[in-house]
């Protein structure tokens, strides 16, 4: 894609980032209490997740266990939900805050993890390219799925810091969504028996692995023959192509018959 | 402290907003749109005797009824006698199937079950017996099961048509057929003409005008006890119409008092009430189904045209505005469609039209094709054709598909009603 997206992203990241530690500490403040043990965890963990050796070295040692979380969690932040992650940090951040002078601290740990996470988008954005291409080509090639999840799945909430643009997202969406659309047409068949039925709206989770699950008829045709119909296709197509950010989604299916 | 608790405040409510966001984001809305098909089922050959015979009845009553495709058994790998697998089925692309056998006796039982192939479960398990002499009406019968599990509406496998026929001779039979045409019952009528049989609701009975003597009257065979009835003799003729759909009554059209008007007949009183005024000619009327409207012709506005009004005669509007001969008008049992003879092209041919005149389809266009009759589930229309070079008794479903003759080859054969149930 274009080159500034990658200053943007960075911008942004890193912006992004700040904010997370003013409201980590803000919360983390609020509750000074529960800190105290949690340091006798610290040398379990850290020998363990070497990436956050690596980061953690510059920064004080003694919050082992809140950075490997902490680093993970801002260049390659947990997943599409971002409630997630305010829950989480303010756990994470509590004891660095609460025991010393957090503000140095930080500085330096941004310095770091900021360069680190350069790389980190440097490396993403080659990918993201590469996939891009491809994805133009053919989204359904399998390869590009995994490559669209893997760059889904380092960088943060639908995309933003990896540079994807809202437009981009959406893109890649309405061609999961129309392929979704194929399959559980070709496998819809009702018959015409002379009574008019109006549509029907079924809500379906595609898990992460593409299975489908029935949730519910949000939106009921009045026959139970016309309901009966839009199941079976969904029951019939049973699996999709997993969904392109690497997580589960939700689908609305409005059944709509043509005369 | 208080600006720090306002701080605290407004990042939560950023946060619950990005969470909603997140969450609303994630729903993916996905239109499908697709016209009906036919559903694909595979009904095997029940195992055992008659078998073979009773399942491609069943396969041609769900073929004619133009809700189902049945399959053709060659396709088949499963034997019919072995329990049903639902992998030796999956590759026909049956959404159903059908099997089942049938246990020889003086009397047959025929087992039959139907599976749906997306759940993989039985959804009808039923027994049947029946003299051999029966095995049509029997395999109506499953046919009307299947028909009703899967589409969640009465079929239509075990209803009757009647139609006149003109025997070589002169003289003149009422028959009635099952619906395919197959097992025709003919009865002699003694008639120099025997026009405009109709069906009583519970279809127990059967009216007919007939010329007897110089002498138009109307007459009433009970199907049960075989007896003719004469209800109605006047002056001039009288034509049976349809009965209406509540209380023993039936619509006719006679000239007793000059130019033709319709009448109402009520048969428990015996008494008749005329119930159109105008000066021109009314004839043909039919009850809408909840009989608060008669459609009929009138050639008041010159020509031949369809109109209703209510039972007492008021609030006439005209119906047909296409073309100049429009007659035969024939209520669907839903009331949503009036079915007509029309001229159009030179020939009359069979069209439907919404009582309000709206959604005019032309659904004939070989020969000559009159005196349209809905079936009872409203998807079907008999109707007399000249195709063939002589009248014959035709079928159709409502949207003109499937056009094939049920009376016998060479039968002379007009007037085809299909029975109200």
């Amino acid at each position: 894609m274009t080159q500034p997206s990658l200053q943007k992203a960075a911008a942004i990241s890193f912006a992004a980032h700040i904010v997370f530690f003013l409201i980590a500490t803000m919360l983390g403040k609020a509750s000074l209490m529960r800190h105290e043990s949690r340091t006798y965890i610290i040398d379990l963990v850290t020998p363990a997740t070497t990436q956050a050796e690596k980061i953690e070295a510059p920064a004080a040692a003694e919050q082992p266990r809140a950075e490997p979380q902490q680093p993970k969690q801002q260049p390659v932040p947990p997943q599409k939900k971002e409630p997630v992650k305010p829950k989480e940090a303010p756990k994470a951040q509590k004891q660095p805050d609460a025991k010393d002078a957090k503000m140095a601290m930080k500085s330096t740990k941004e310095l770091d993890t900021a360069s680190k996470r350069k790389d980190d988008y440097i490396k993403a954005l080659q990918e993201k390219q590469r996939a891009e291409q491809r994805s133009k080509e053919a989204v359904s090639d399998l390869s590009t799925q995994d490559k669209l999840k893997e760059i889904q799945a380092r960088a943060s909430t639908r995309g933003k810091d990896t540079g994807y643009t809202s437009a981009q997202i959406e893109g890649i969406q309405n061609a999961y969504a129309s392929k979704i659309q194929t399959q559980i047409e070709r496998n819809w068949i009702y018959p015409d028996t002379g009574v008019q039925y109006v549509e029907c709206s079924v809500s379906i989770t595609v898990k992460a692995n593409g299975s489908l699950v029935i949730r519910k008829i949000e939106q009921p045709s009045g026959n139970r023959t016309f309901d009966q119909s839009t199941l079976k296709a969904i029951k019939k197509t049973a699996t999709v192509e997993p969904p392109p950010f690497g997580e589960e989604l939700d689908v609305v299916l409005k059944f709509i018959p043509r005369k | 402290m208080m600006s720090k608790r306002i701080r605290h405040i407004t990042i939560a409510v950023v946060i619950a907003t990005m969470a909603f966001m997140a969450t609303a984001e994630s729903t993916l809305y996905i239109d499908i749109v697709k016209s009906p098909r036919k559903l694909p089922i595979a009904v095997a050959d029940l195992a055992g005797l008659y078998g073979q015979e009773i399942s491609r009845i069943i396969r041609e009553d769900l073929a004619a009824s133009g809700v189902f495709e049945p399959l053709n058994p060659r396709g088949f790998v499963e034997n019919p006698s072995v329990v049903f697998d639902p992998a030796n089925w999956s590759g026909t692309g049956a959404e159903a199937v059908v099997k089942g056998h049938v246990d020889p006796g003086a009397e047959l039982g025929v087992t039959v079950r139907l599976f749906d192939m997306v759940d993989a479960r039985p959804l009808m398990e039923k027994q049947y017996r029946a003299g051999r002499a029966v095995i049509r009406p029997l395999a109506h019968s499953i046919s009307n099961d299947i028909y009703r599990h899967i589409t969640g509406q009465d079929g239509i496998f075990r209803s009757k048509v009647l139609y006149i026929g003109k025997e070589a001779g002169g003289g003149f039979t009422l028959n009635i057929a099952d619906w395919d045409g197959e097992r025709v019952q003919s009865y002699k009528l003694k008639a120099n003409v025997l026009m405009s049989a109709r069906w009583s609701p519970d279809a127990g009975k059967v009216i007919y005008s007939a010329e007897r003597a110089r002498k138009w009257g109307i007459y009433m065979l009970d199907l049960n006890t075989m007896r003719e009835s004469e209800e109605l003799v006047l002056g001039g003729t009288s034509i049976a119409g349809d009965f209406m759909p509540v209380g023993e009554a039936f619509l006719l059209s006679s000239t007793k008092e000059g130019t033709s008007d319709i009448y109402s007949y009520d048969l428990r009183a015996r008494t008749i009430r005329r119930i159109t005024k105008a000066f021109g000619i009314e004839v043909s009327p039919s009850p809408s189904p909840d009989g608060k409207l008669i459609a009929f012709v009138s050639d008041r506005s010159g020509s031949p045209q369809i109109y209703t009004m209510d039972a007492m005669g008021y609030n006439n509007t005209r119906v047909t505005f296409e073309g100049n001969y429009n007659t035969s008008p024939s209520w669907s049992p839903a009331g949503d469609l009036i079915a007509f003879s029309g001229r159009a092209e030179g020939g009359n041919q069979i069209f439907v039209v919404r009582p309000d005149g709206s959604g005019l389809v032309k659904l004939t266009s070989k020969g000559n094709n009159e005196e349209p009759s809905f079936s009872p589930d409203g998807r079907h229309i008999v109707f007399t054709s000249e195709r063939d070079g002589h009248k014959a008794a035709y079928m159709m479903r409502v949207d003109g598909q499937g056009q094939k003759r049920i009376s016998p080859p060479g039968q002379v054969a007009y007037c085809p009603r299909w029975s109200p149930k």
